[in-house]
């Protein structure tokens, strides 16, 4: 069958599980060396030519044992925080009474006299 | 009674001056106009459209008019109302206090949001003013793929940008209210923080020296509670949205002047592109939901009218600062994206008509909320009109004319044309549409402002451009917002979908948004053509801009033509010639490659990211908060979701089952390490190779 893809030999050694683990650790938030490392551990562990499940195995049992934390955090070593510190605050709803259309017309004319009357400074 | 603003006088008589110059020559034409029809049609149908014709009368003169004002303004170069009056010289603020910066997201091109807010940040660190704002990108978005997009984007830009604790990022789990909703919810969170919030649309930019000047302009006057810019439209590329940035730019500022003009305190906010006291805005200005369901009910959607006058009513004075320059946004990019813009407007402004009357709001903003429903009722009103035009041109073939009335009578009852008068009214329609636009044309060129619309010669030819463009647009917009009307008063509702900005339009979809369009133009042509051939070239810019809307639509929002244009020195616009050092900016980061990945997974694919790429994973389990424990049907839901999309990929899962993966930890650990473990075609869905 005709196919695009290298002829692989059967006897040659399974480097996936090396691929795989490098691939994760080049994926993390951490320094180069320290990724090479962890790769490093985990296929020792797992066995040079181990399956890619095995390897990345180890690899997460390994980020447990050393605490490795999952989540990111700042310069000072705090989890990154996307938001400042809450602040709450009580924000009711406005009262929107609805004036009926007759009685906001019936209305008008008094209030229109009621403000002139004000801006010519009677009191009344 | 505390005594009126010296503003408020100076806003009832140009109040009062401006409904003169509306209805006296509205009530003129309208005689004129009545006194044209002929009497063979009888009375009714006369009246009829007698009537719809004064309204539109009336209705264009508030442009008209508006734009004189602006022009008077522009011209006298003194306007003792101005927001900005009286400023101080630079931009130094207060130590004392911060503003937001508020950018309500939902569902956008995360890419062109991130940027916008990185052009406004740098904008600000030139000036050295950085210190004096904070960012927050307020998310509601649906879409689990642009949520991790989101926050992808937020570490980038903190982290390039050294902005780690300036710019903030927030998802809610609830999108209720909406925008509005969106921002209420900011302010019950961290709005105490805060004097000031100038909130941005997701597209919109805006220079440092402008945010410093509106907080100024806040600063200077206590009363003031809502200042808005008019933005500029920017980064058009399609024909369409040349033509109208092109138009925003030539008119826009008479127009804005205008505004202020009549307006002054009693202003409106547009939604984005203002500033906000936000004391007095958490206090006042938020919004109940309408008692009954949508459309006229429910979540009031058109929030940004509504808050203008809540804030006046609280006592607070809602300004257009018209001077303000470098403030500016995006067009849509086609017909079709303007019209489901348009769908939501209509139905916002419509809703408007259930708290026209609420206690204690003011003259003006009642005045307002019409204007704003006329925006679109003028629209079913000009398709009345034309119909009754129409039945009373039929009539005019169908009906036999009655010369000599039934009583006694000396004298046959001859028909009557006064060519003259409609040669007058005709002229005195066309002077309030187009006069404006030629006003703007000399205003610019007596300025020596027409080298930055490409010189007088291309100003010139552009605005013929544009007018016929705007001819040929105008029937089909009236006929989409005639059928939003009547669809909204009927009870359909719209969605909130997220804006297209910058998709050109396929013939396959013009042909579905348009074809009942072209369907009554052609028909509706075709039947006047045959019945009344004097009336049909009348009627033809209409029925020729609906029969052609398919290719109109297509070929409006081509790239190719609106770049076409510009070769020809056709819509060019001052940020085309000098553009302003934001605008440059923002099209050089928008240029600048993504640093590479060693993943091959899209960054369409949020959700595929985050459960995949360590990074990104690490970053959305930081950034999630669920402290709470599943119950039990809980976690047997989300196991059987992690087996699915173990079994099937990624695509096997809808956008709720992302979110629910997206939103529990321990959920989205399981699948994460599992899905790492896989082998062969399963790794291969997930993009591990």
């Amino acid at each position: 069958m005709a196919s695009n893809t290298p002829e692989i030999h059967p006897l040659a050694p399974d480097f996936s599980g090396r691929d795989r683990v490098l691939l994760y650790t080049r994926g993390m938030n951490i320094s180069p060396s320290r990724g090479i490392a962890l790769a490093l551990r985990s296929m020792r562990r797992a066995g040079e030519y181990a399956p890619p499940c095995k390897v990345m195995e180890e690899l997460f049992h390994i980020l447990e044992e050393s605490d490795t934390p999952i989540t990111m955090t700042d310069t000072a070593g705090n989890p990154l925080a996307a938001t400042p510190p809450l602040n709450r605050r009580v924000v009711l709803a406005e009262d929107m009474v609805q004036h009926s259309l007759t009685r906001a017309l019936k209305n008008c004319v008094p209030a229109m006299i009621r403000r002139l009357r004000a801006k010519q400074g009677d009191p009344s | 009674m505390t005594p009126p603003l010296p503003w408020t006088v100076a806003g009832n008589k140009r109040r009062i001056v401006l409904l003169l110059l509306i209805i006296i020559p509205s009530f003129f034409s309208a005689s004129v106009m009545y006194a044209l029809l002929p009497n063979t049609t009888g009375l009714a149908l006369k009246g009829i459209v007698t009537l719809l014709f004064m309204l539109l009368f009336s209705w264009i003169s508030v442009g008209f008019w508006s734009s004189l004002a602006g022009l008077y303004i522009m011209l006298r170069h003194v306007d003792k109302y101005r927001a900005t009056a009286g400023l101080p010289e630079g931009h130094d603020l207060p130590d004392t206090f911060k503003t937001a910066l508020l950018f309500p997201v939902y569902n956008e091109d995360t890419r062109m949001v991130a940027e916008g807010i990185r052009t406004v940040f740098s904008s600000l660190r030139r000036l050295g003013l950085e210190q004096h704002f904070d960012i927050f990108i307020l998310s509601d978005s649906t879409d689990p793929d642009a949520w991790v997009r989101e926050e992808e984007a937020w570490y980038a830009l903190t982290q390039e940008e050294n902005a780690y604790g300036k710019i903030f990022y927030r998802r809610r789990k609830s999108n209720l209210k909406r925008k509005s909703g969106n921002i209420a919810d900011f302010c019950r969170r961290w709005g105490a923080n805060y004097r000031y919030m100038i909130v941005f649309d997701a597209d919109s930019v805006m220079s440092g020296e402008t945010l410093a000047r509106m907080v100024q302009a806040m600063e200077h006057k206590p009363d003031i509670g809502i200042l808005q810019t008019p933005p500029k439209a920017f980064g058009s590329r399609s024909l369409i949205s040349r033509a109208q940035q092109f138009a925003n730019h030539l008119y826009g500022p008479i127009f804005a002047a205008g505004l202020h003009y009549w307006q002054l305190g009693d202003a409106q906010y547009w939604g984005h592109n203002a500033i906000l006291r936000v004391e007095p805005f958490m206090q006042f200005c938020q919004l109940p939901s309408l008692p009954g369901r949508a459309p006229l009910g429910g979540d009031i959607m058109s929030h940004d009218f509504v808050e203008s006058a809540l804030m006046r009513r609280a006592g607070f004075g809602v300004w257009l600062a018209y001077d303000l320059d470098g403030s500016f946004e995006q067009t849509p990019p086609s017909l079709i994206d303007e019209l489901i813009r348009d769908r939501r407007w209509c139905q916002g402004n419509l809703q408007h008509s259930r708290i026209i009357f609420t206690r204690g709001f003011f003259p003006t903003h009642r005045a307002l909320f019409i204007n704003g429903i006329m925006s679109y009722g003028s629209a079913l009103l000009w398709f009345f009109f034309l119909v009754a035009s129409s039945a009373q041109a039929m009539a005019e073939i169908f009906v036999v004319p009655s010369y000599f009335p039934s009583g006694p009578s000396l004298f046959p009852d001859w028909p009557q044309y006064f060519p003259k008068w409609a040669l007058t009214l005709l002229g005195g329609t066309g002077a309030l549409l187009f006069l404006p636009k030629i006003l703007a044309l000399s205003l610019m060129g007596w300025k020596g402002e027409a080298k930055n619309f490409g010189g007088f010669g291309a100003m010139s030819a552009s605005v013929v451009a544009e007018v016929v463009i705007s001819t040929f647009l105008a029937p089909v917009r009236m006929v989409f917002h005639s059928f939003f009307v009547v669809t909204t008063l009927m009870g359909s509702r719209s969605g909130w979908n997220a804006q297209n900005r910058s998709r050109e339009t396929s013939w396959w979809d013009a042909i579905r948004f348009h074809w009942w369009g072209t369907l009554l133009g052609f028909f509706w042509g075709g039947l006047m053509y045959f019945a009344n051939p004097g009336f049909f070239l009348w009627l033809s810019p209409i029925v020729t801009g609906l029969a052609v809307s398919i290719p109109l639509s297509v070929l409006s929002s081509r790239v190719s033509l609106g770049n076409g244009a510009r070769l020809l020195k056709l819509f060019i616009t001052p940020p085309d010639i000098t553009p302003p050092t934001e605008l440059k900016e923002l099209k050089r980061t928008l240029r600048k490659p993504l640093p590479p990945c060693p993943f091959l997974i899209p960054r369409e694919k949020g959700f595929t990211r985050a459960v995949v790429i360590p990074r990104v994973f690490s970053l959305h389990m930081t950034l999630i908060s669920n402290s709470r424990v599943n119950s039990v049907q809980k976690t047997c839901r989300l196991d059987s979701l992690v087996t699915k999309a173990l079994g099937h990929g990624p695509e096997a899962l809808n956008a709720a089952e992302k979110i629910a993966i997206l939103s529990d930890r321990q959920c989205l650990k399981t699948l994460h390490t599992k899905v790492w473990q896989l082998e062969g075609s399963s790794a291969r869905k997930w993009g591990i190779v």
